[in-house]
């Protein structure tokens, strides 16, 4: 489609859709609240060691290490530190940062007070991470009178229960009320009623909309479509052309519309992938080494997707050699499994794909994957191979007695021979 | 500052009430520190056994990380934060 026309359509909708069509806010709108923790893990570790306030904080790989930070404070963030970075990347651009290594279970355990804590405010919360959740909170409003007044009750019971900070965007929906949450960080709280979204979100560029990434971003800049004003101002049938039904409910709700949430706040969200990534603390060359870590690598999500119940079929490999180059292979099983040893075949042979010890290259991280995830006899349209079923019950019974004795003695009690050197890495980090 | 992993077992006088623990002092190496504030409290397990972790601060500014061993019953200190 040639610029012009594009810009004659948009000015076109332009004239057509005016702001503030939308039924205002009252008692039974569609209100959503996204609550977002201030530098979560390093906000837990300033609390617990009130010396490190006013001091830029990261939390992640010790200083010197090969591995990267999860999260820096604001005072480490003015240095340009930011998560995911390399520790080596922080360390140049701030010598003085305080590092702090990350205490998963500790986070974990705070996040699961926040939720609890959240659920006194909304039936419907939905975790969005481990330091964000949506809550629905149509209808609770008039309990306490107003949205600021709600808002404001939230932040008060987060500070009086965690000694933490959070900042909150109240909103029509999920993607406003996140936007909202970041605008105003940190210990901020934004609202932004159905009438006003347009005319307050409308000059941010599009790429601060939840869910826009690079791709879209691209694609709607071809369009001449930058900014939230000129996304709500383009034709639907244009977004819808190009970015089918999404395009034109996001166009929608970026106008204020209400009831448009393709997602609603969900109680329980079911995973996508299983996975675990480990960064060794010196490059490796030894393939024994690397098999042994991928071994105890599949054997930790094994037990994650038994203990949630899940069953998974696509294989993912990660690999990234010593000069940052990362492969990523996978491969798709012809049944579901949560069986370590057959994911970790798969895995070796995703590795004879992509790397050879005899070729010299050293490895940094590995990481596995497990996606296509399937609850057990949820049907899913392959034929179970029945001569597997027999052999699988046994193989079952066994990985449960394994759990079992995991869940009594701690997690290194008992596991695959092969993987006990490297089993309990340092550097390793989860994800779902 | 620095942090010292200690890991000594030690005796803690704490409030047990509605469900939560509440440590009030405690007695290190023969000295008695009485608990002015608590930081933070977090849980982690270990197999079935469950250990409740507290970041104190006593008179000083160092900040002494406690353990609560729910199957021997026992307390920790298993670290300090030594600031200055």
């Amino acid at each position: 489609m040639m610029r012009a026309e594009v810009r004659e359509r948009l000015e076109s909708a332009s004239r057509k859709h005016s702001r503030g069509q939308f039924e205002p806010n009252h008692r039974n709108a569609k209100t959503v609240v996204h609550v977002d923790m201030d530098a979560f893990f390093a906000a837990i570790e300033e609390r617990d060691n009130p010396s490190l306030r006013g001091k830029p904080v990261v939390v992640g790989g010790p200083k010197g290490s090969r591995g990267v930070i999860t999260t820096a404070n604001y005072i480490a963030r003015s240095y340009g530190l930011h998560a995911g970075m390399s520790v080596t990347m922080a360390d140049r651009l701030c010598p003085d940062a305080i590092h702090v290594s990350t205490k998963g279970g500790k986070y974990t355990w705070v996040s699961l007070e926040l939720m609890e804590i959240l659920r006194q405010f909304s039936p419907e919360v939905e975790p969005y991470s481990i330091d964000e959740a949506f809550l629905n909170a149509t209808g609770c409003i008039h309990l306490y009178g107003s949205l600021k007044a709600y808002g404001e009750a939230i932040k008060r019971a987060v500070k009086r229960n965690l000694n933490l900070t959070a900042s909150v965007g109240i909103g029509p929906s999920k993607v406003v009320a996140k936007i909202g949450s970041g605008l105003n960080k940190p210990d901020g709280l934004t609202i932004i009623e159905s009438h006003e979204v347009a005319s307050r979100l409308g000059p941010l560029p599009i790429k601060k909309i939840p869910g826009v990434g690079p791709a879209t971003e691209k694609l709607l800049n071809a369009l001449d479509i930058h900014t939230v004003q000129q996304l709500v101002d383009a034709p639907r049938s244009l977004l819808q052309m190009k970015l089918g039904k999404y395009g034109n409910d996001l166009a929608l709700k970026m106008a204020g519309a209400t009831g448009v949430d393709d997602v609603a706040i969900e109680r329980h969200v079911e995973d996508k992938s299983k996975g675990h990534e480990h960064t060794f603390h010196a490059d490796v060359h030894d393939k024994t080494r690397i098999h042994s870590q991928l071994l105890a690598q599949c054997e930790r999500v094994c037990r994650r997707m038994r203990r949630d119940n899940y069953l998974g079929r696509r294989v993912t490999l990660k690999l990234r050699t010593h000069d940052f180059t990362t492969h990523s292979h996978q491969r798709v099983l012809k049944d579901w499994t949560d069986d370590p040893v057959e994911i970790y075949s798969v895995v070796r042979s995703l590795l004879d794909d992509v790397w050879r010890e005899e070729d010299g290259i050293a490895v940094r991280l590995v990481g596995v994957s497990v996606a296509g995830l399937i609850r057990p006899g949820e049907p899913h349209g392959v034929q179970d191979d029945i001569f597997q079923i027999k052999r699988r019950t046994i193989r079952n019974d066994l990985f449960n007695a394994v759990d079992s004795l995991r869940d009594r003695f701690g997690e290194n009690a008992v596991g695959l021979a092969a993987g006990f050197p490297t089993r309990r890495p340092a550097h390793s980090h989860i994800h779902s | 500052m620095r942090y010292e992993d200690i890991g000594d077992r030690i005796e803690l006088i704490a409030l047990f009430r509605d469900g939560r623990i509440n440590p009030l002092k405690f007695r290190w190496r023969e000295r008695v520190y009485r608990i002015q504030r608590v930081n933070g409290e977090w849980v982690s397990d270990q197999g079935q056994t469950r250990f409740y972790h507290f970041s104190v601060m006593t008179t000083g500014p160092d900040v002494y990380e406690l353990t609560y061993n729910s199957d021997t019953r026992g307390w920790t200190l298993s670290r300090v934060c030594l600031v200055g």
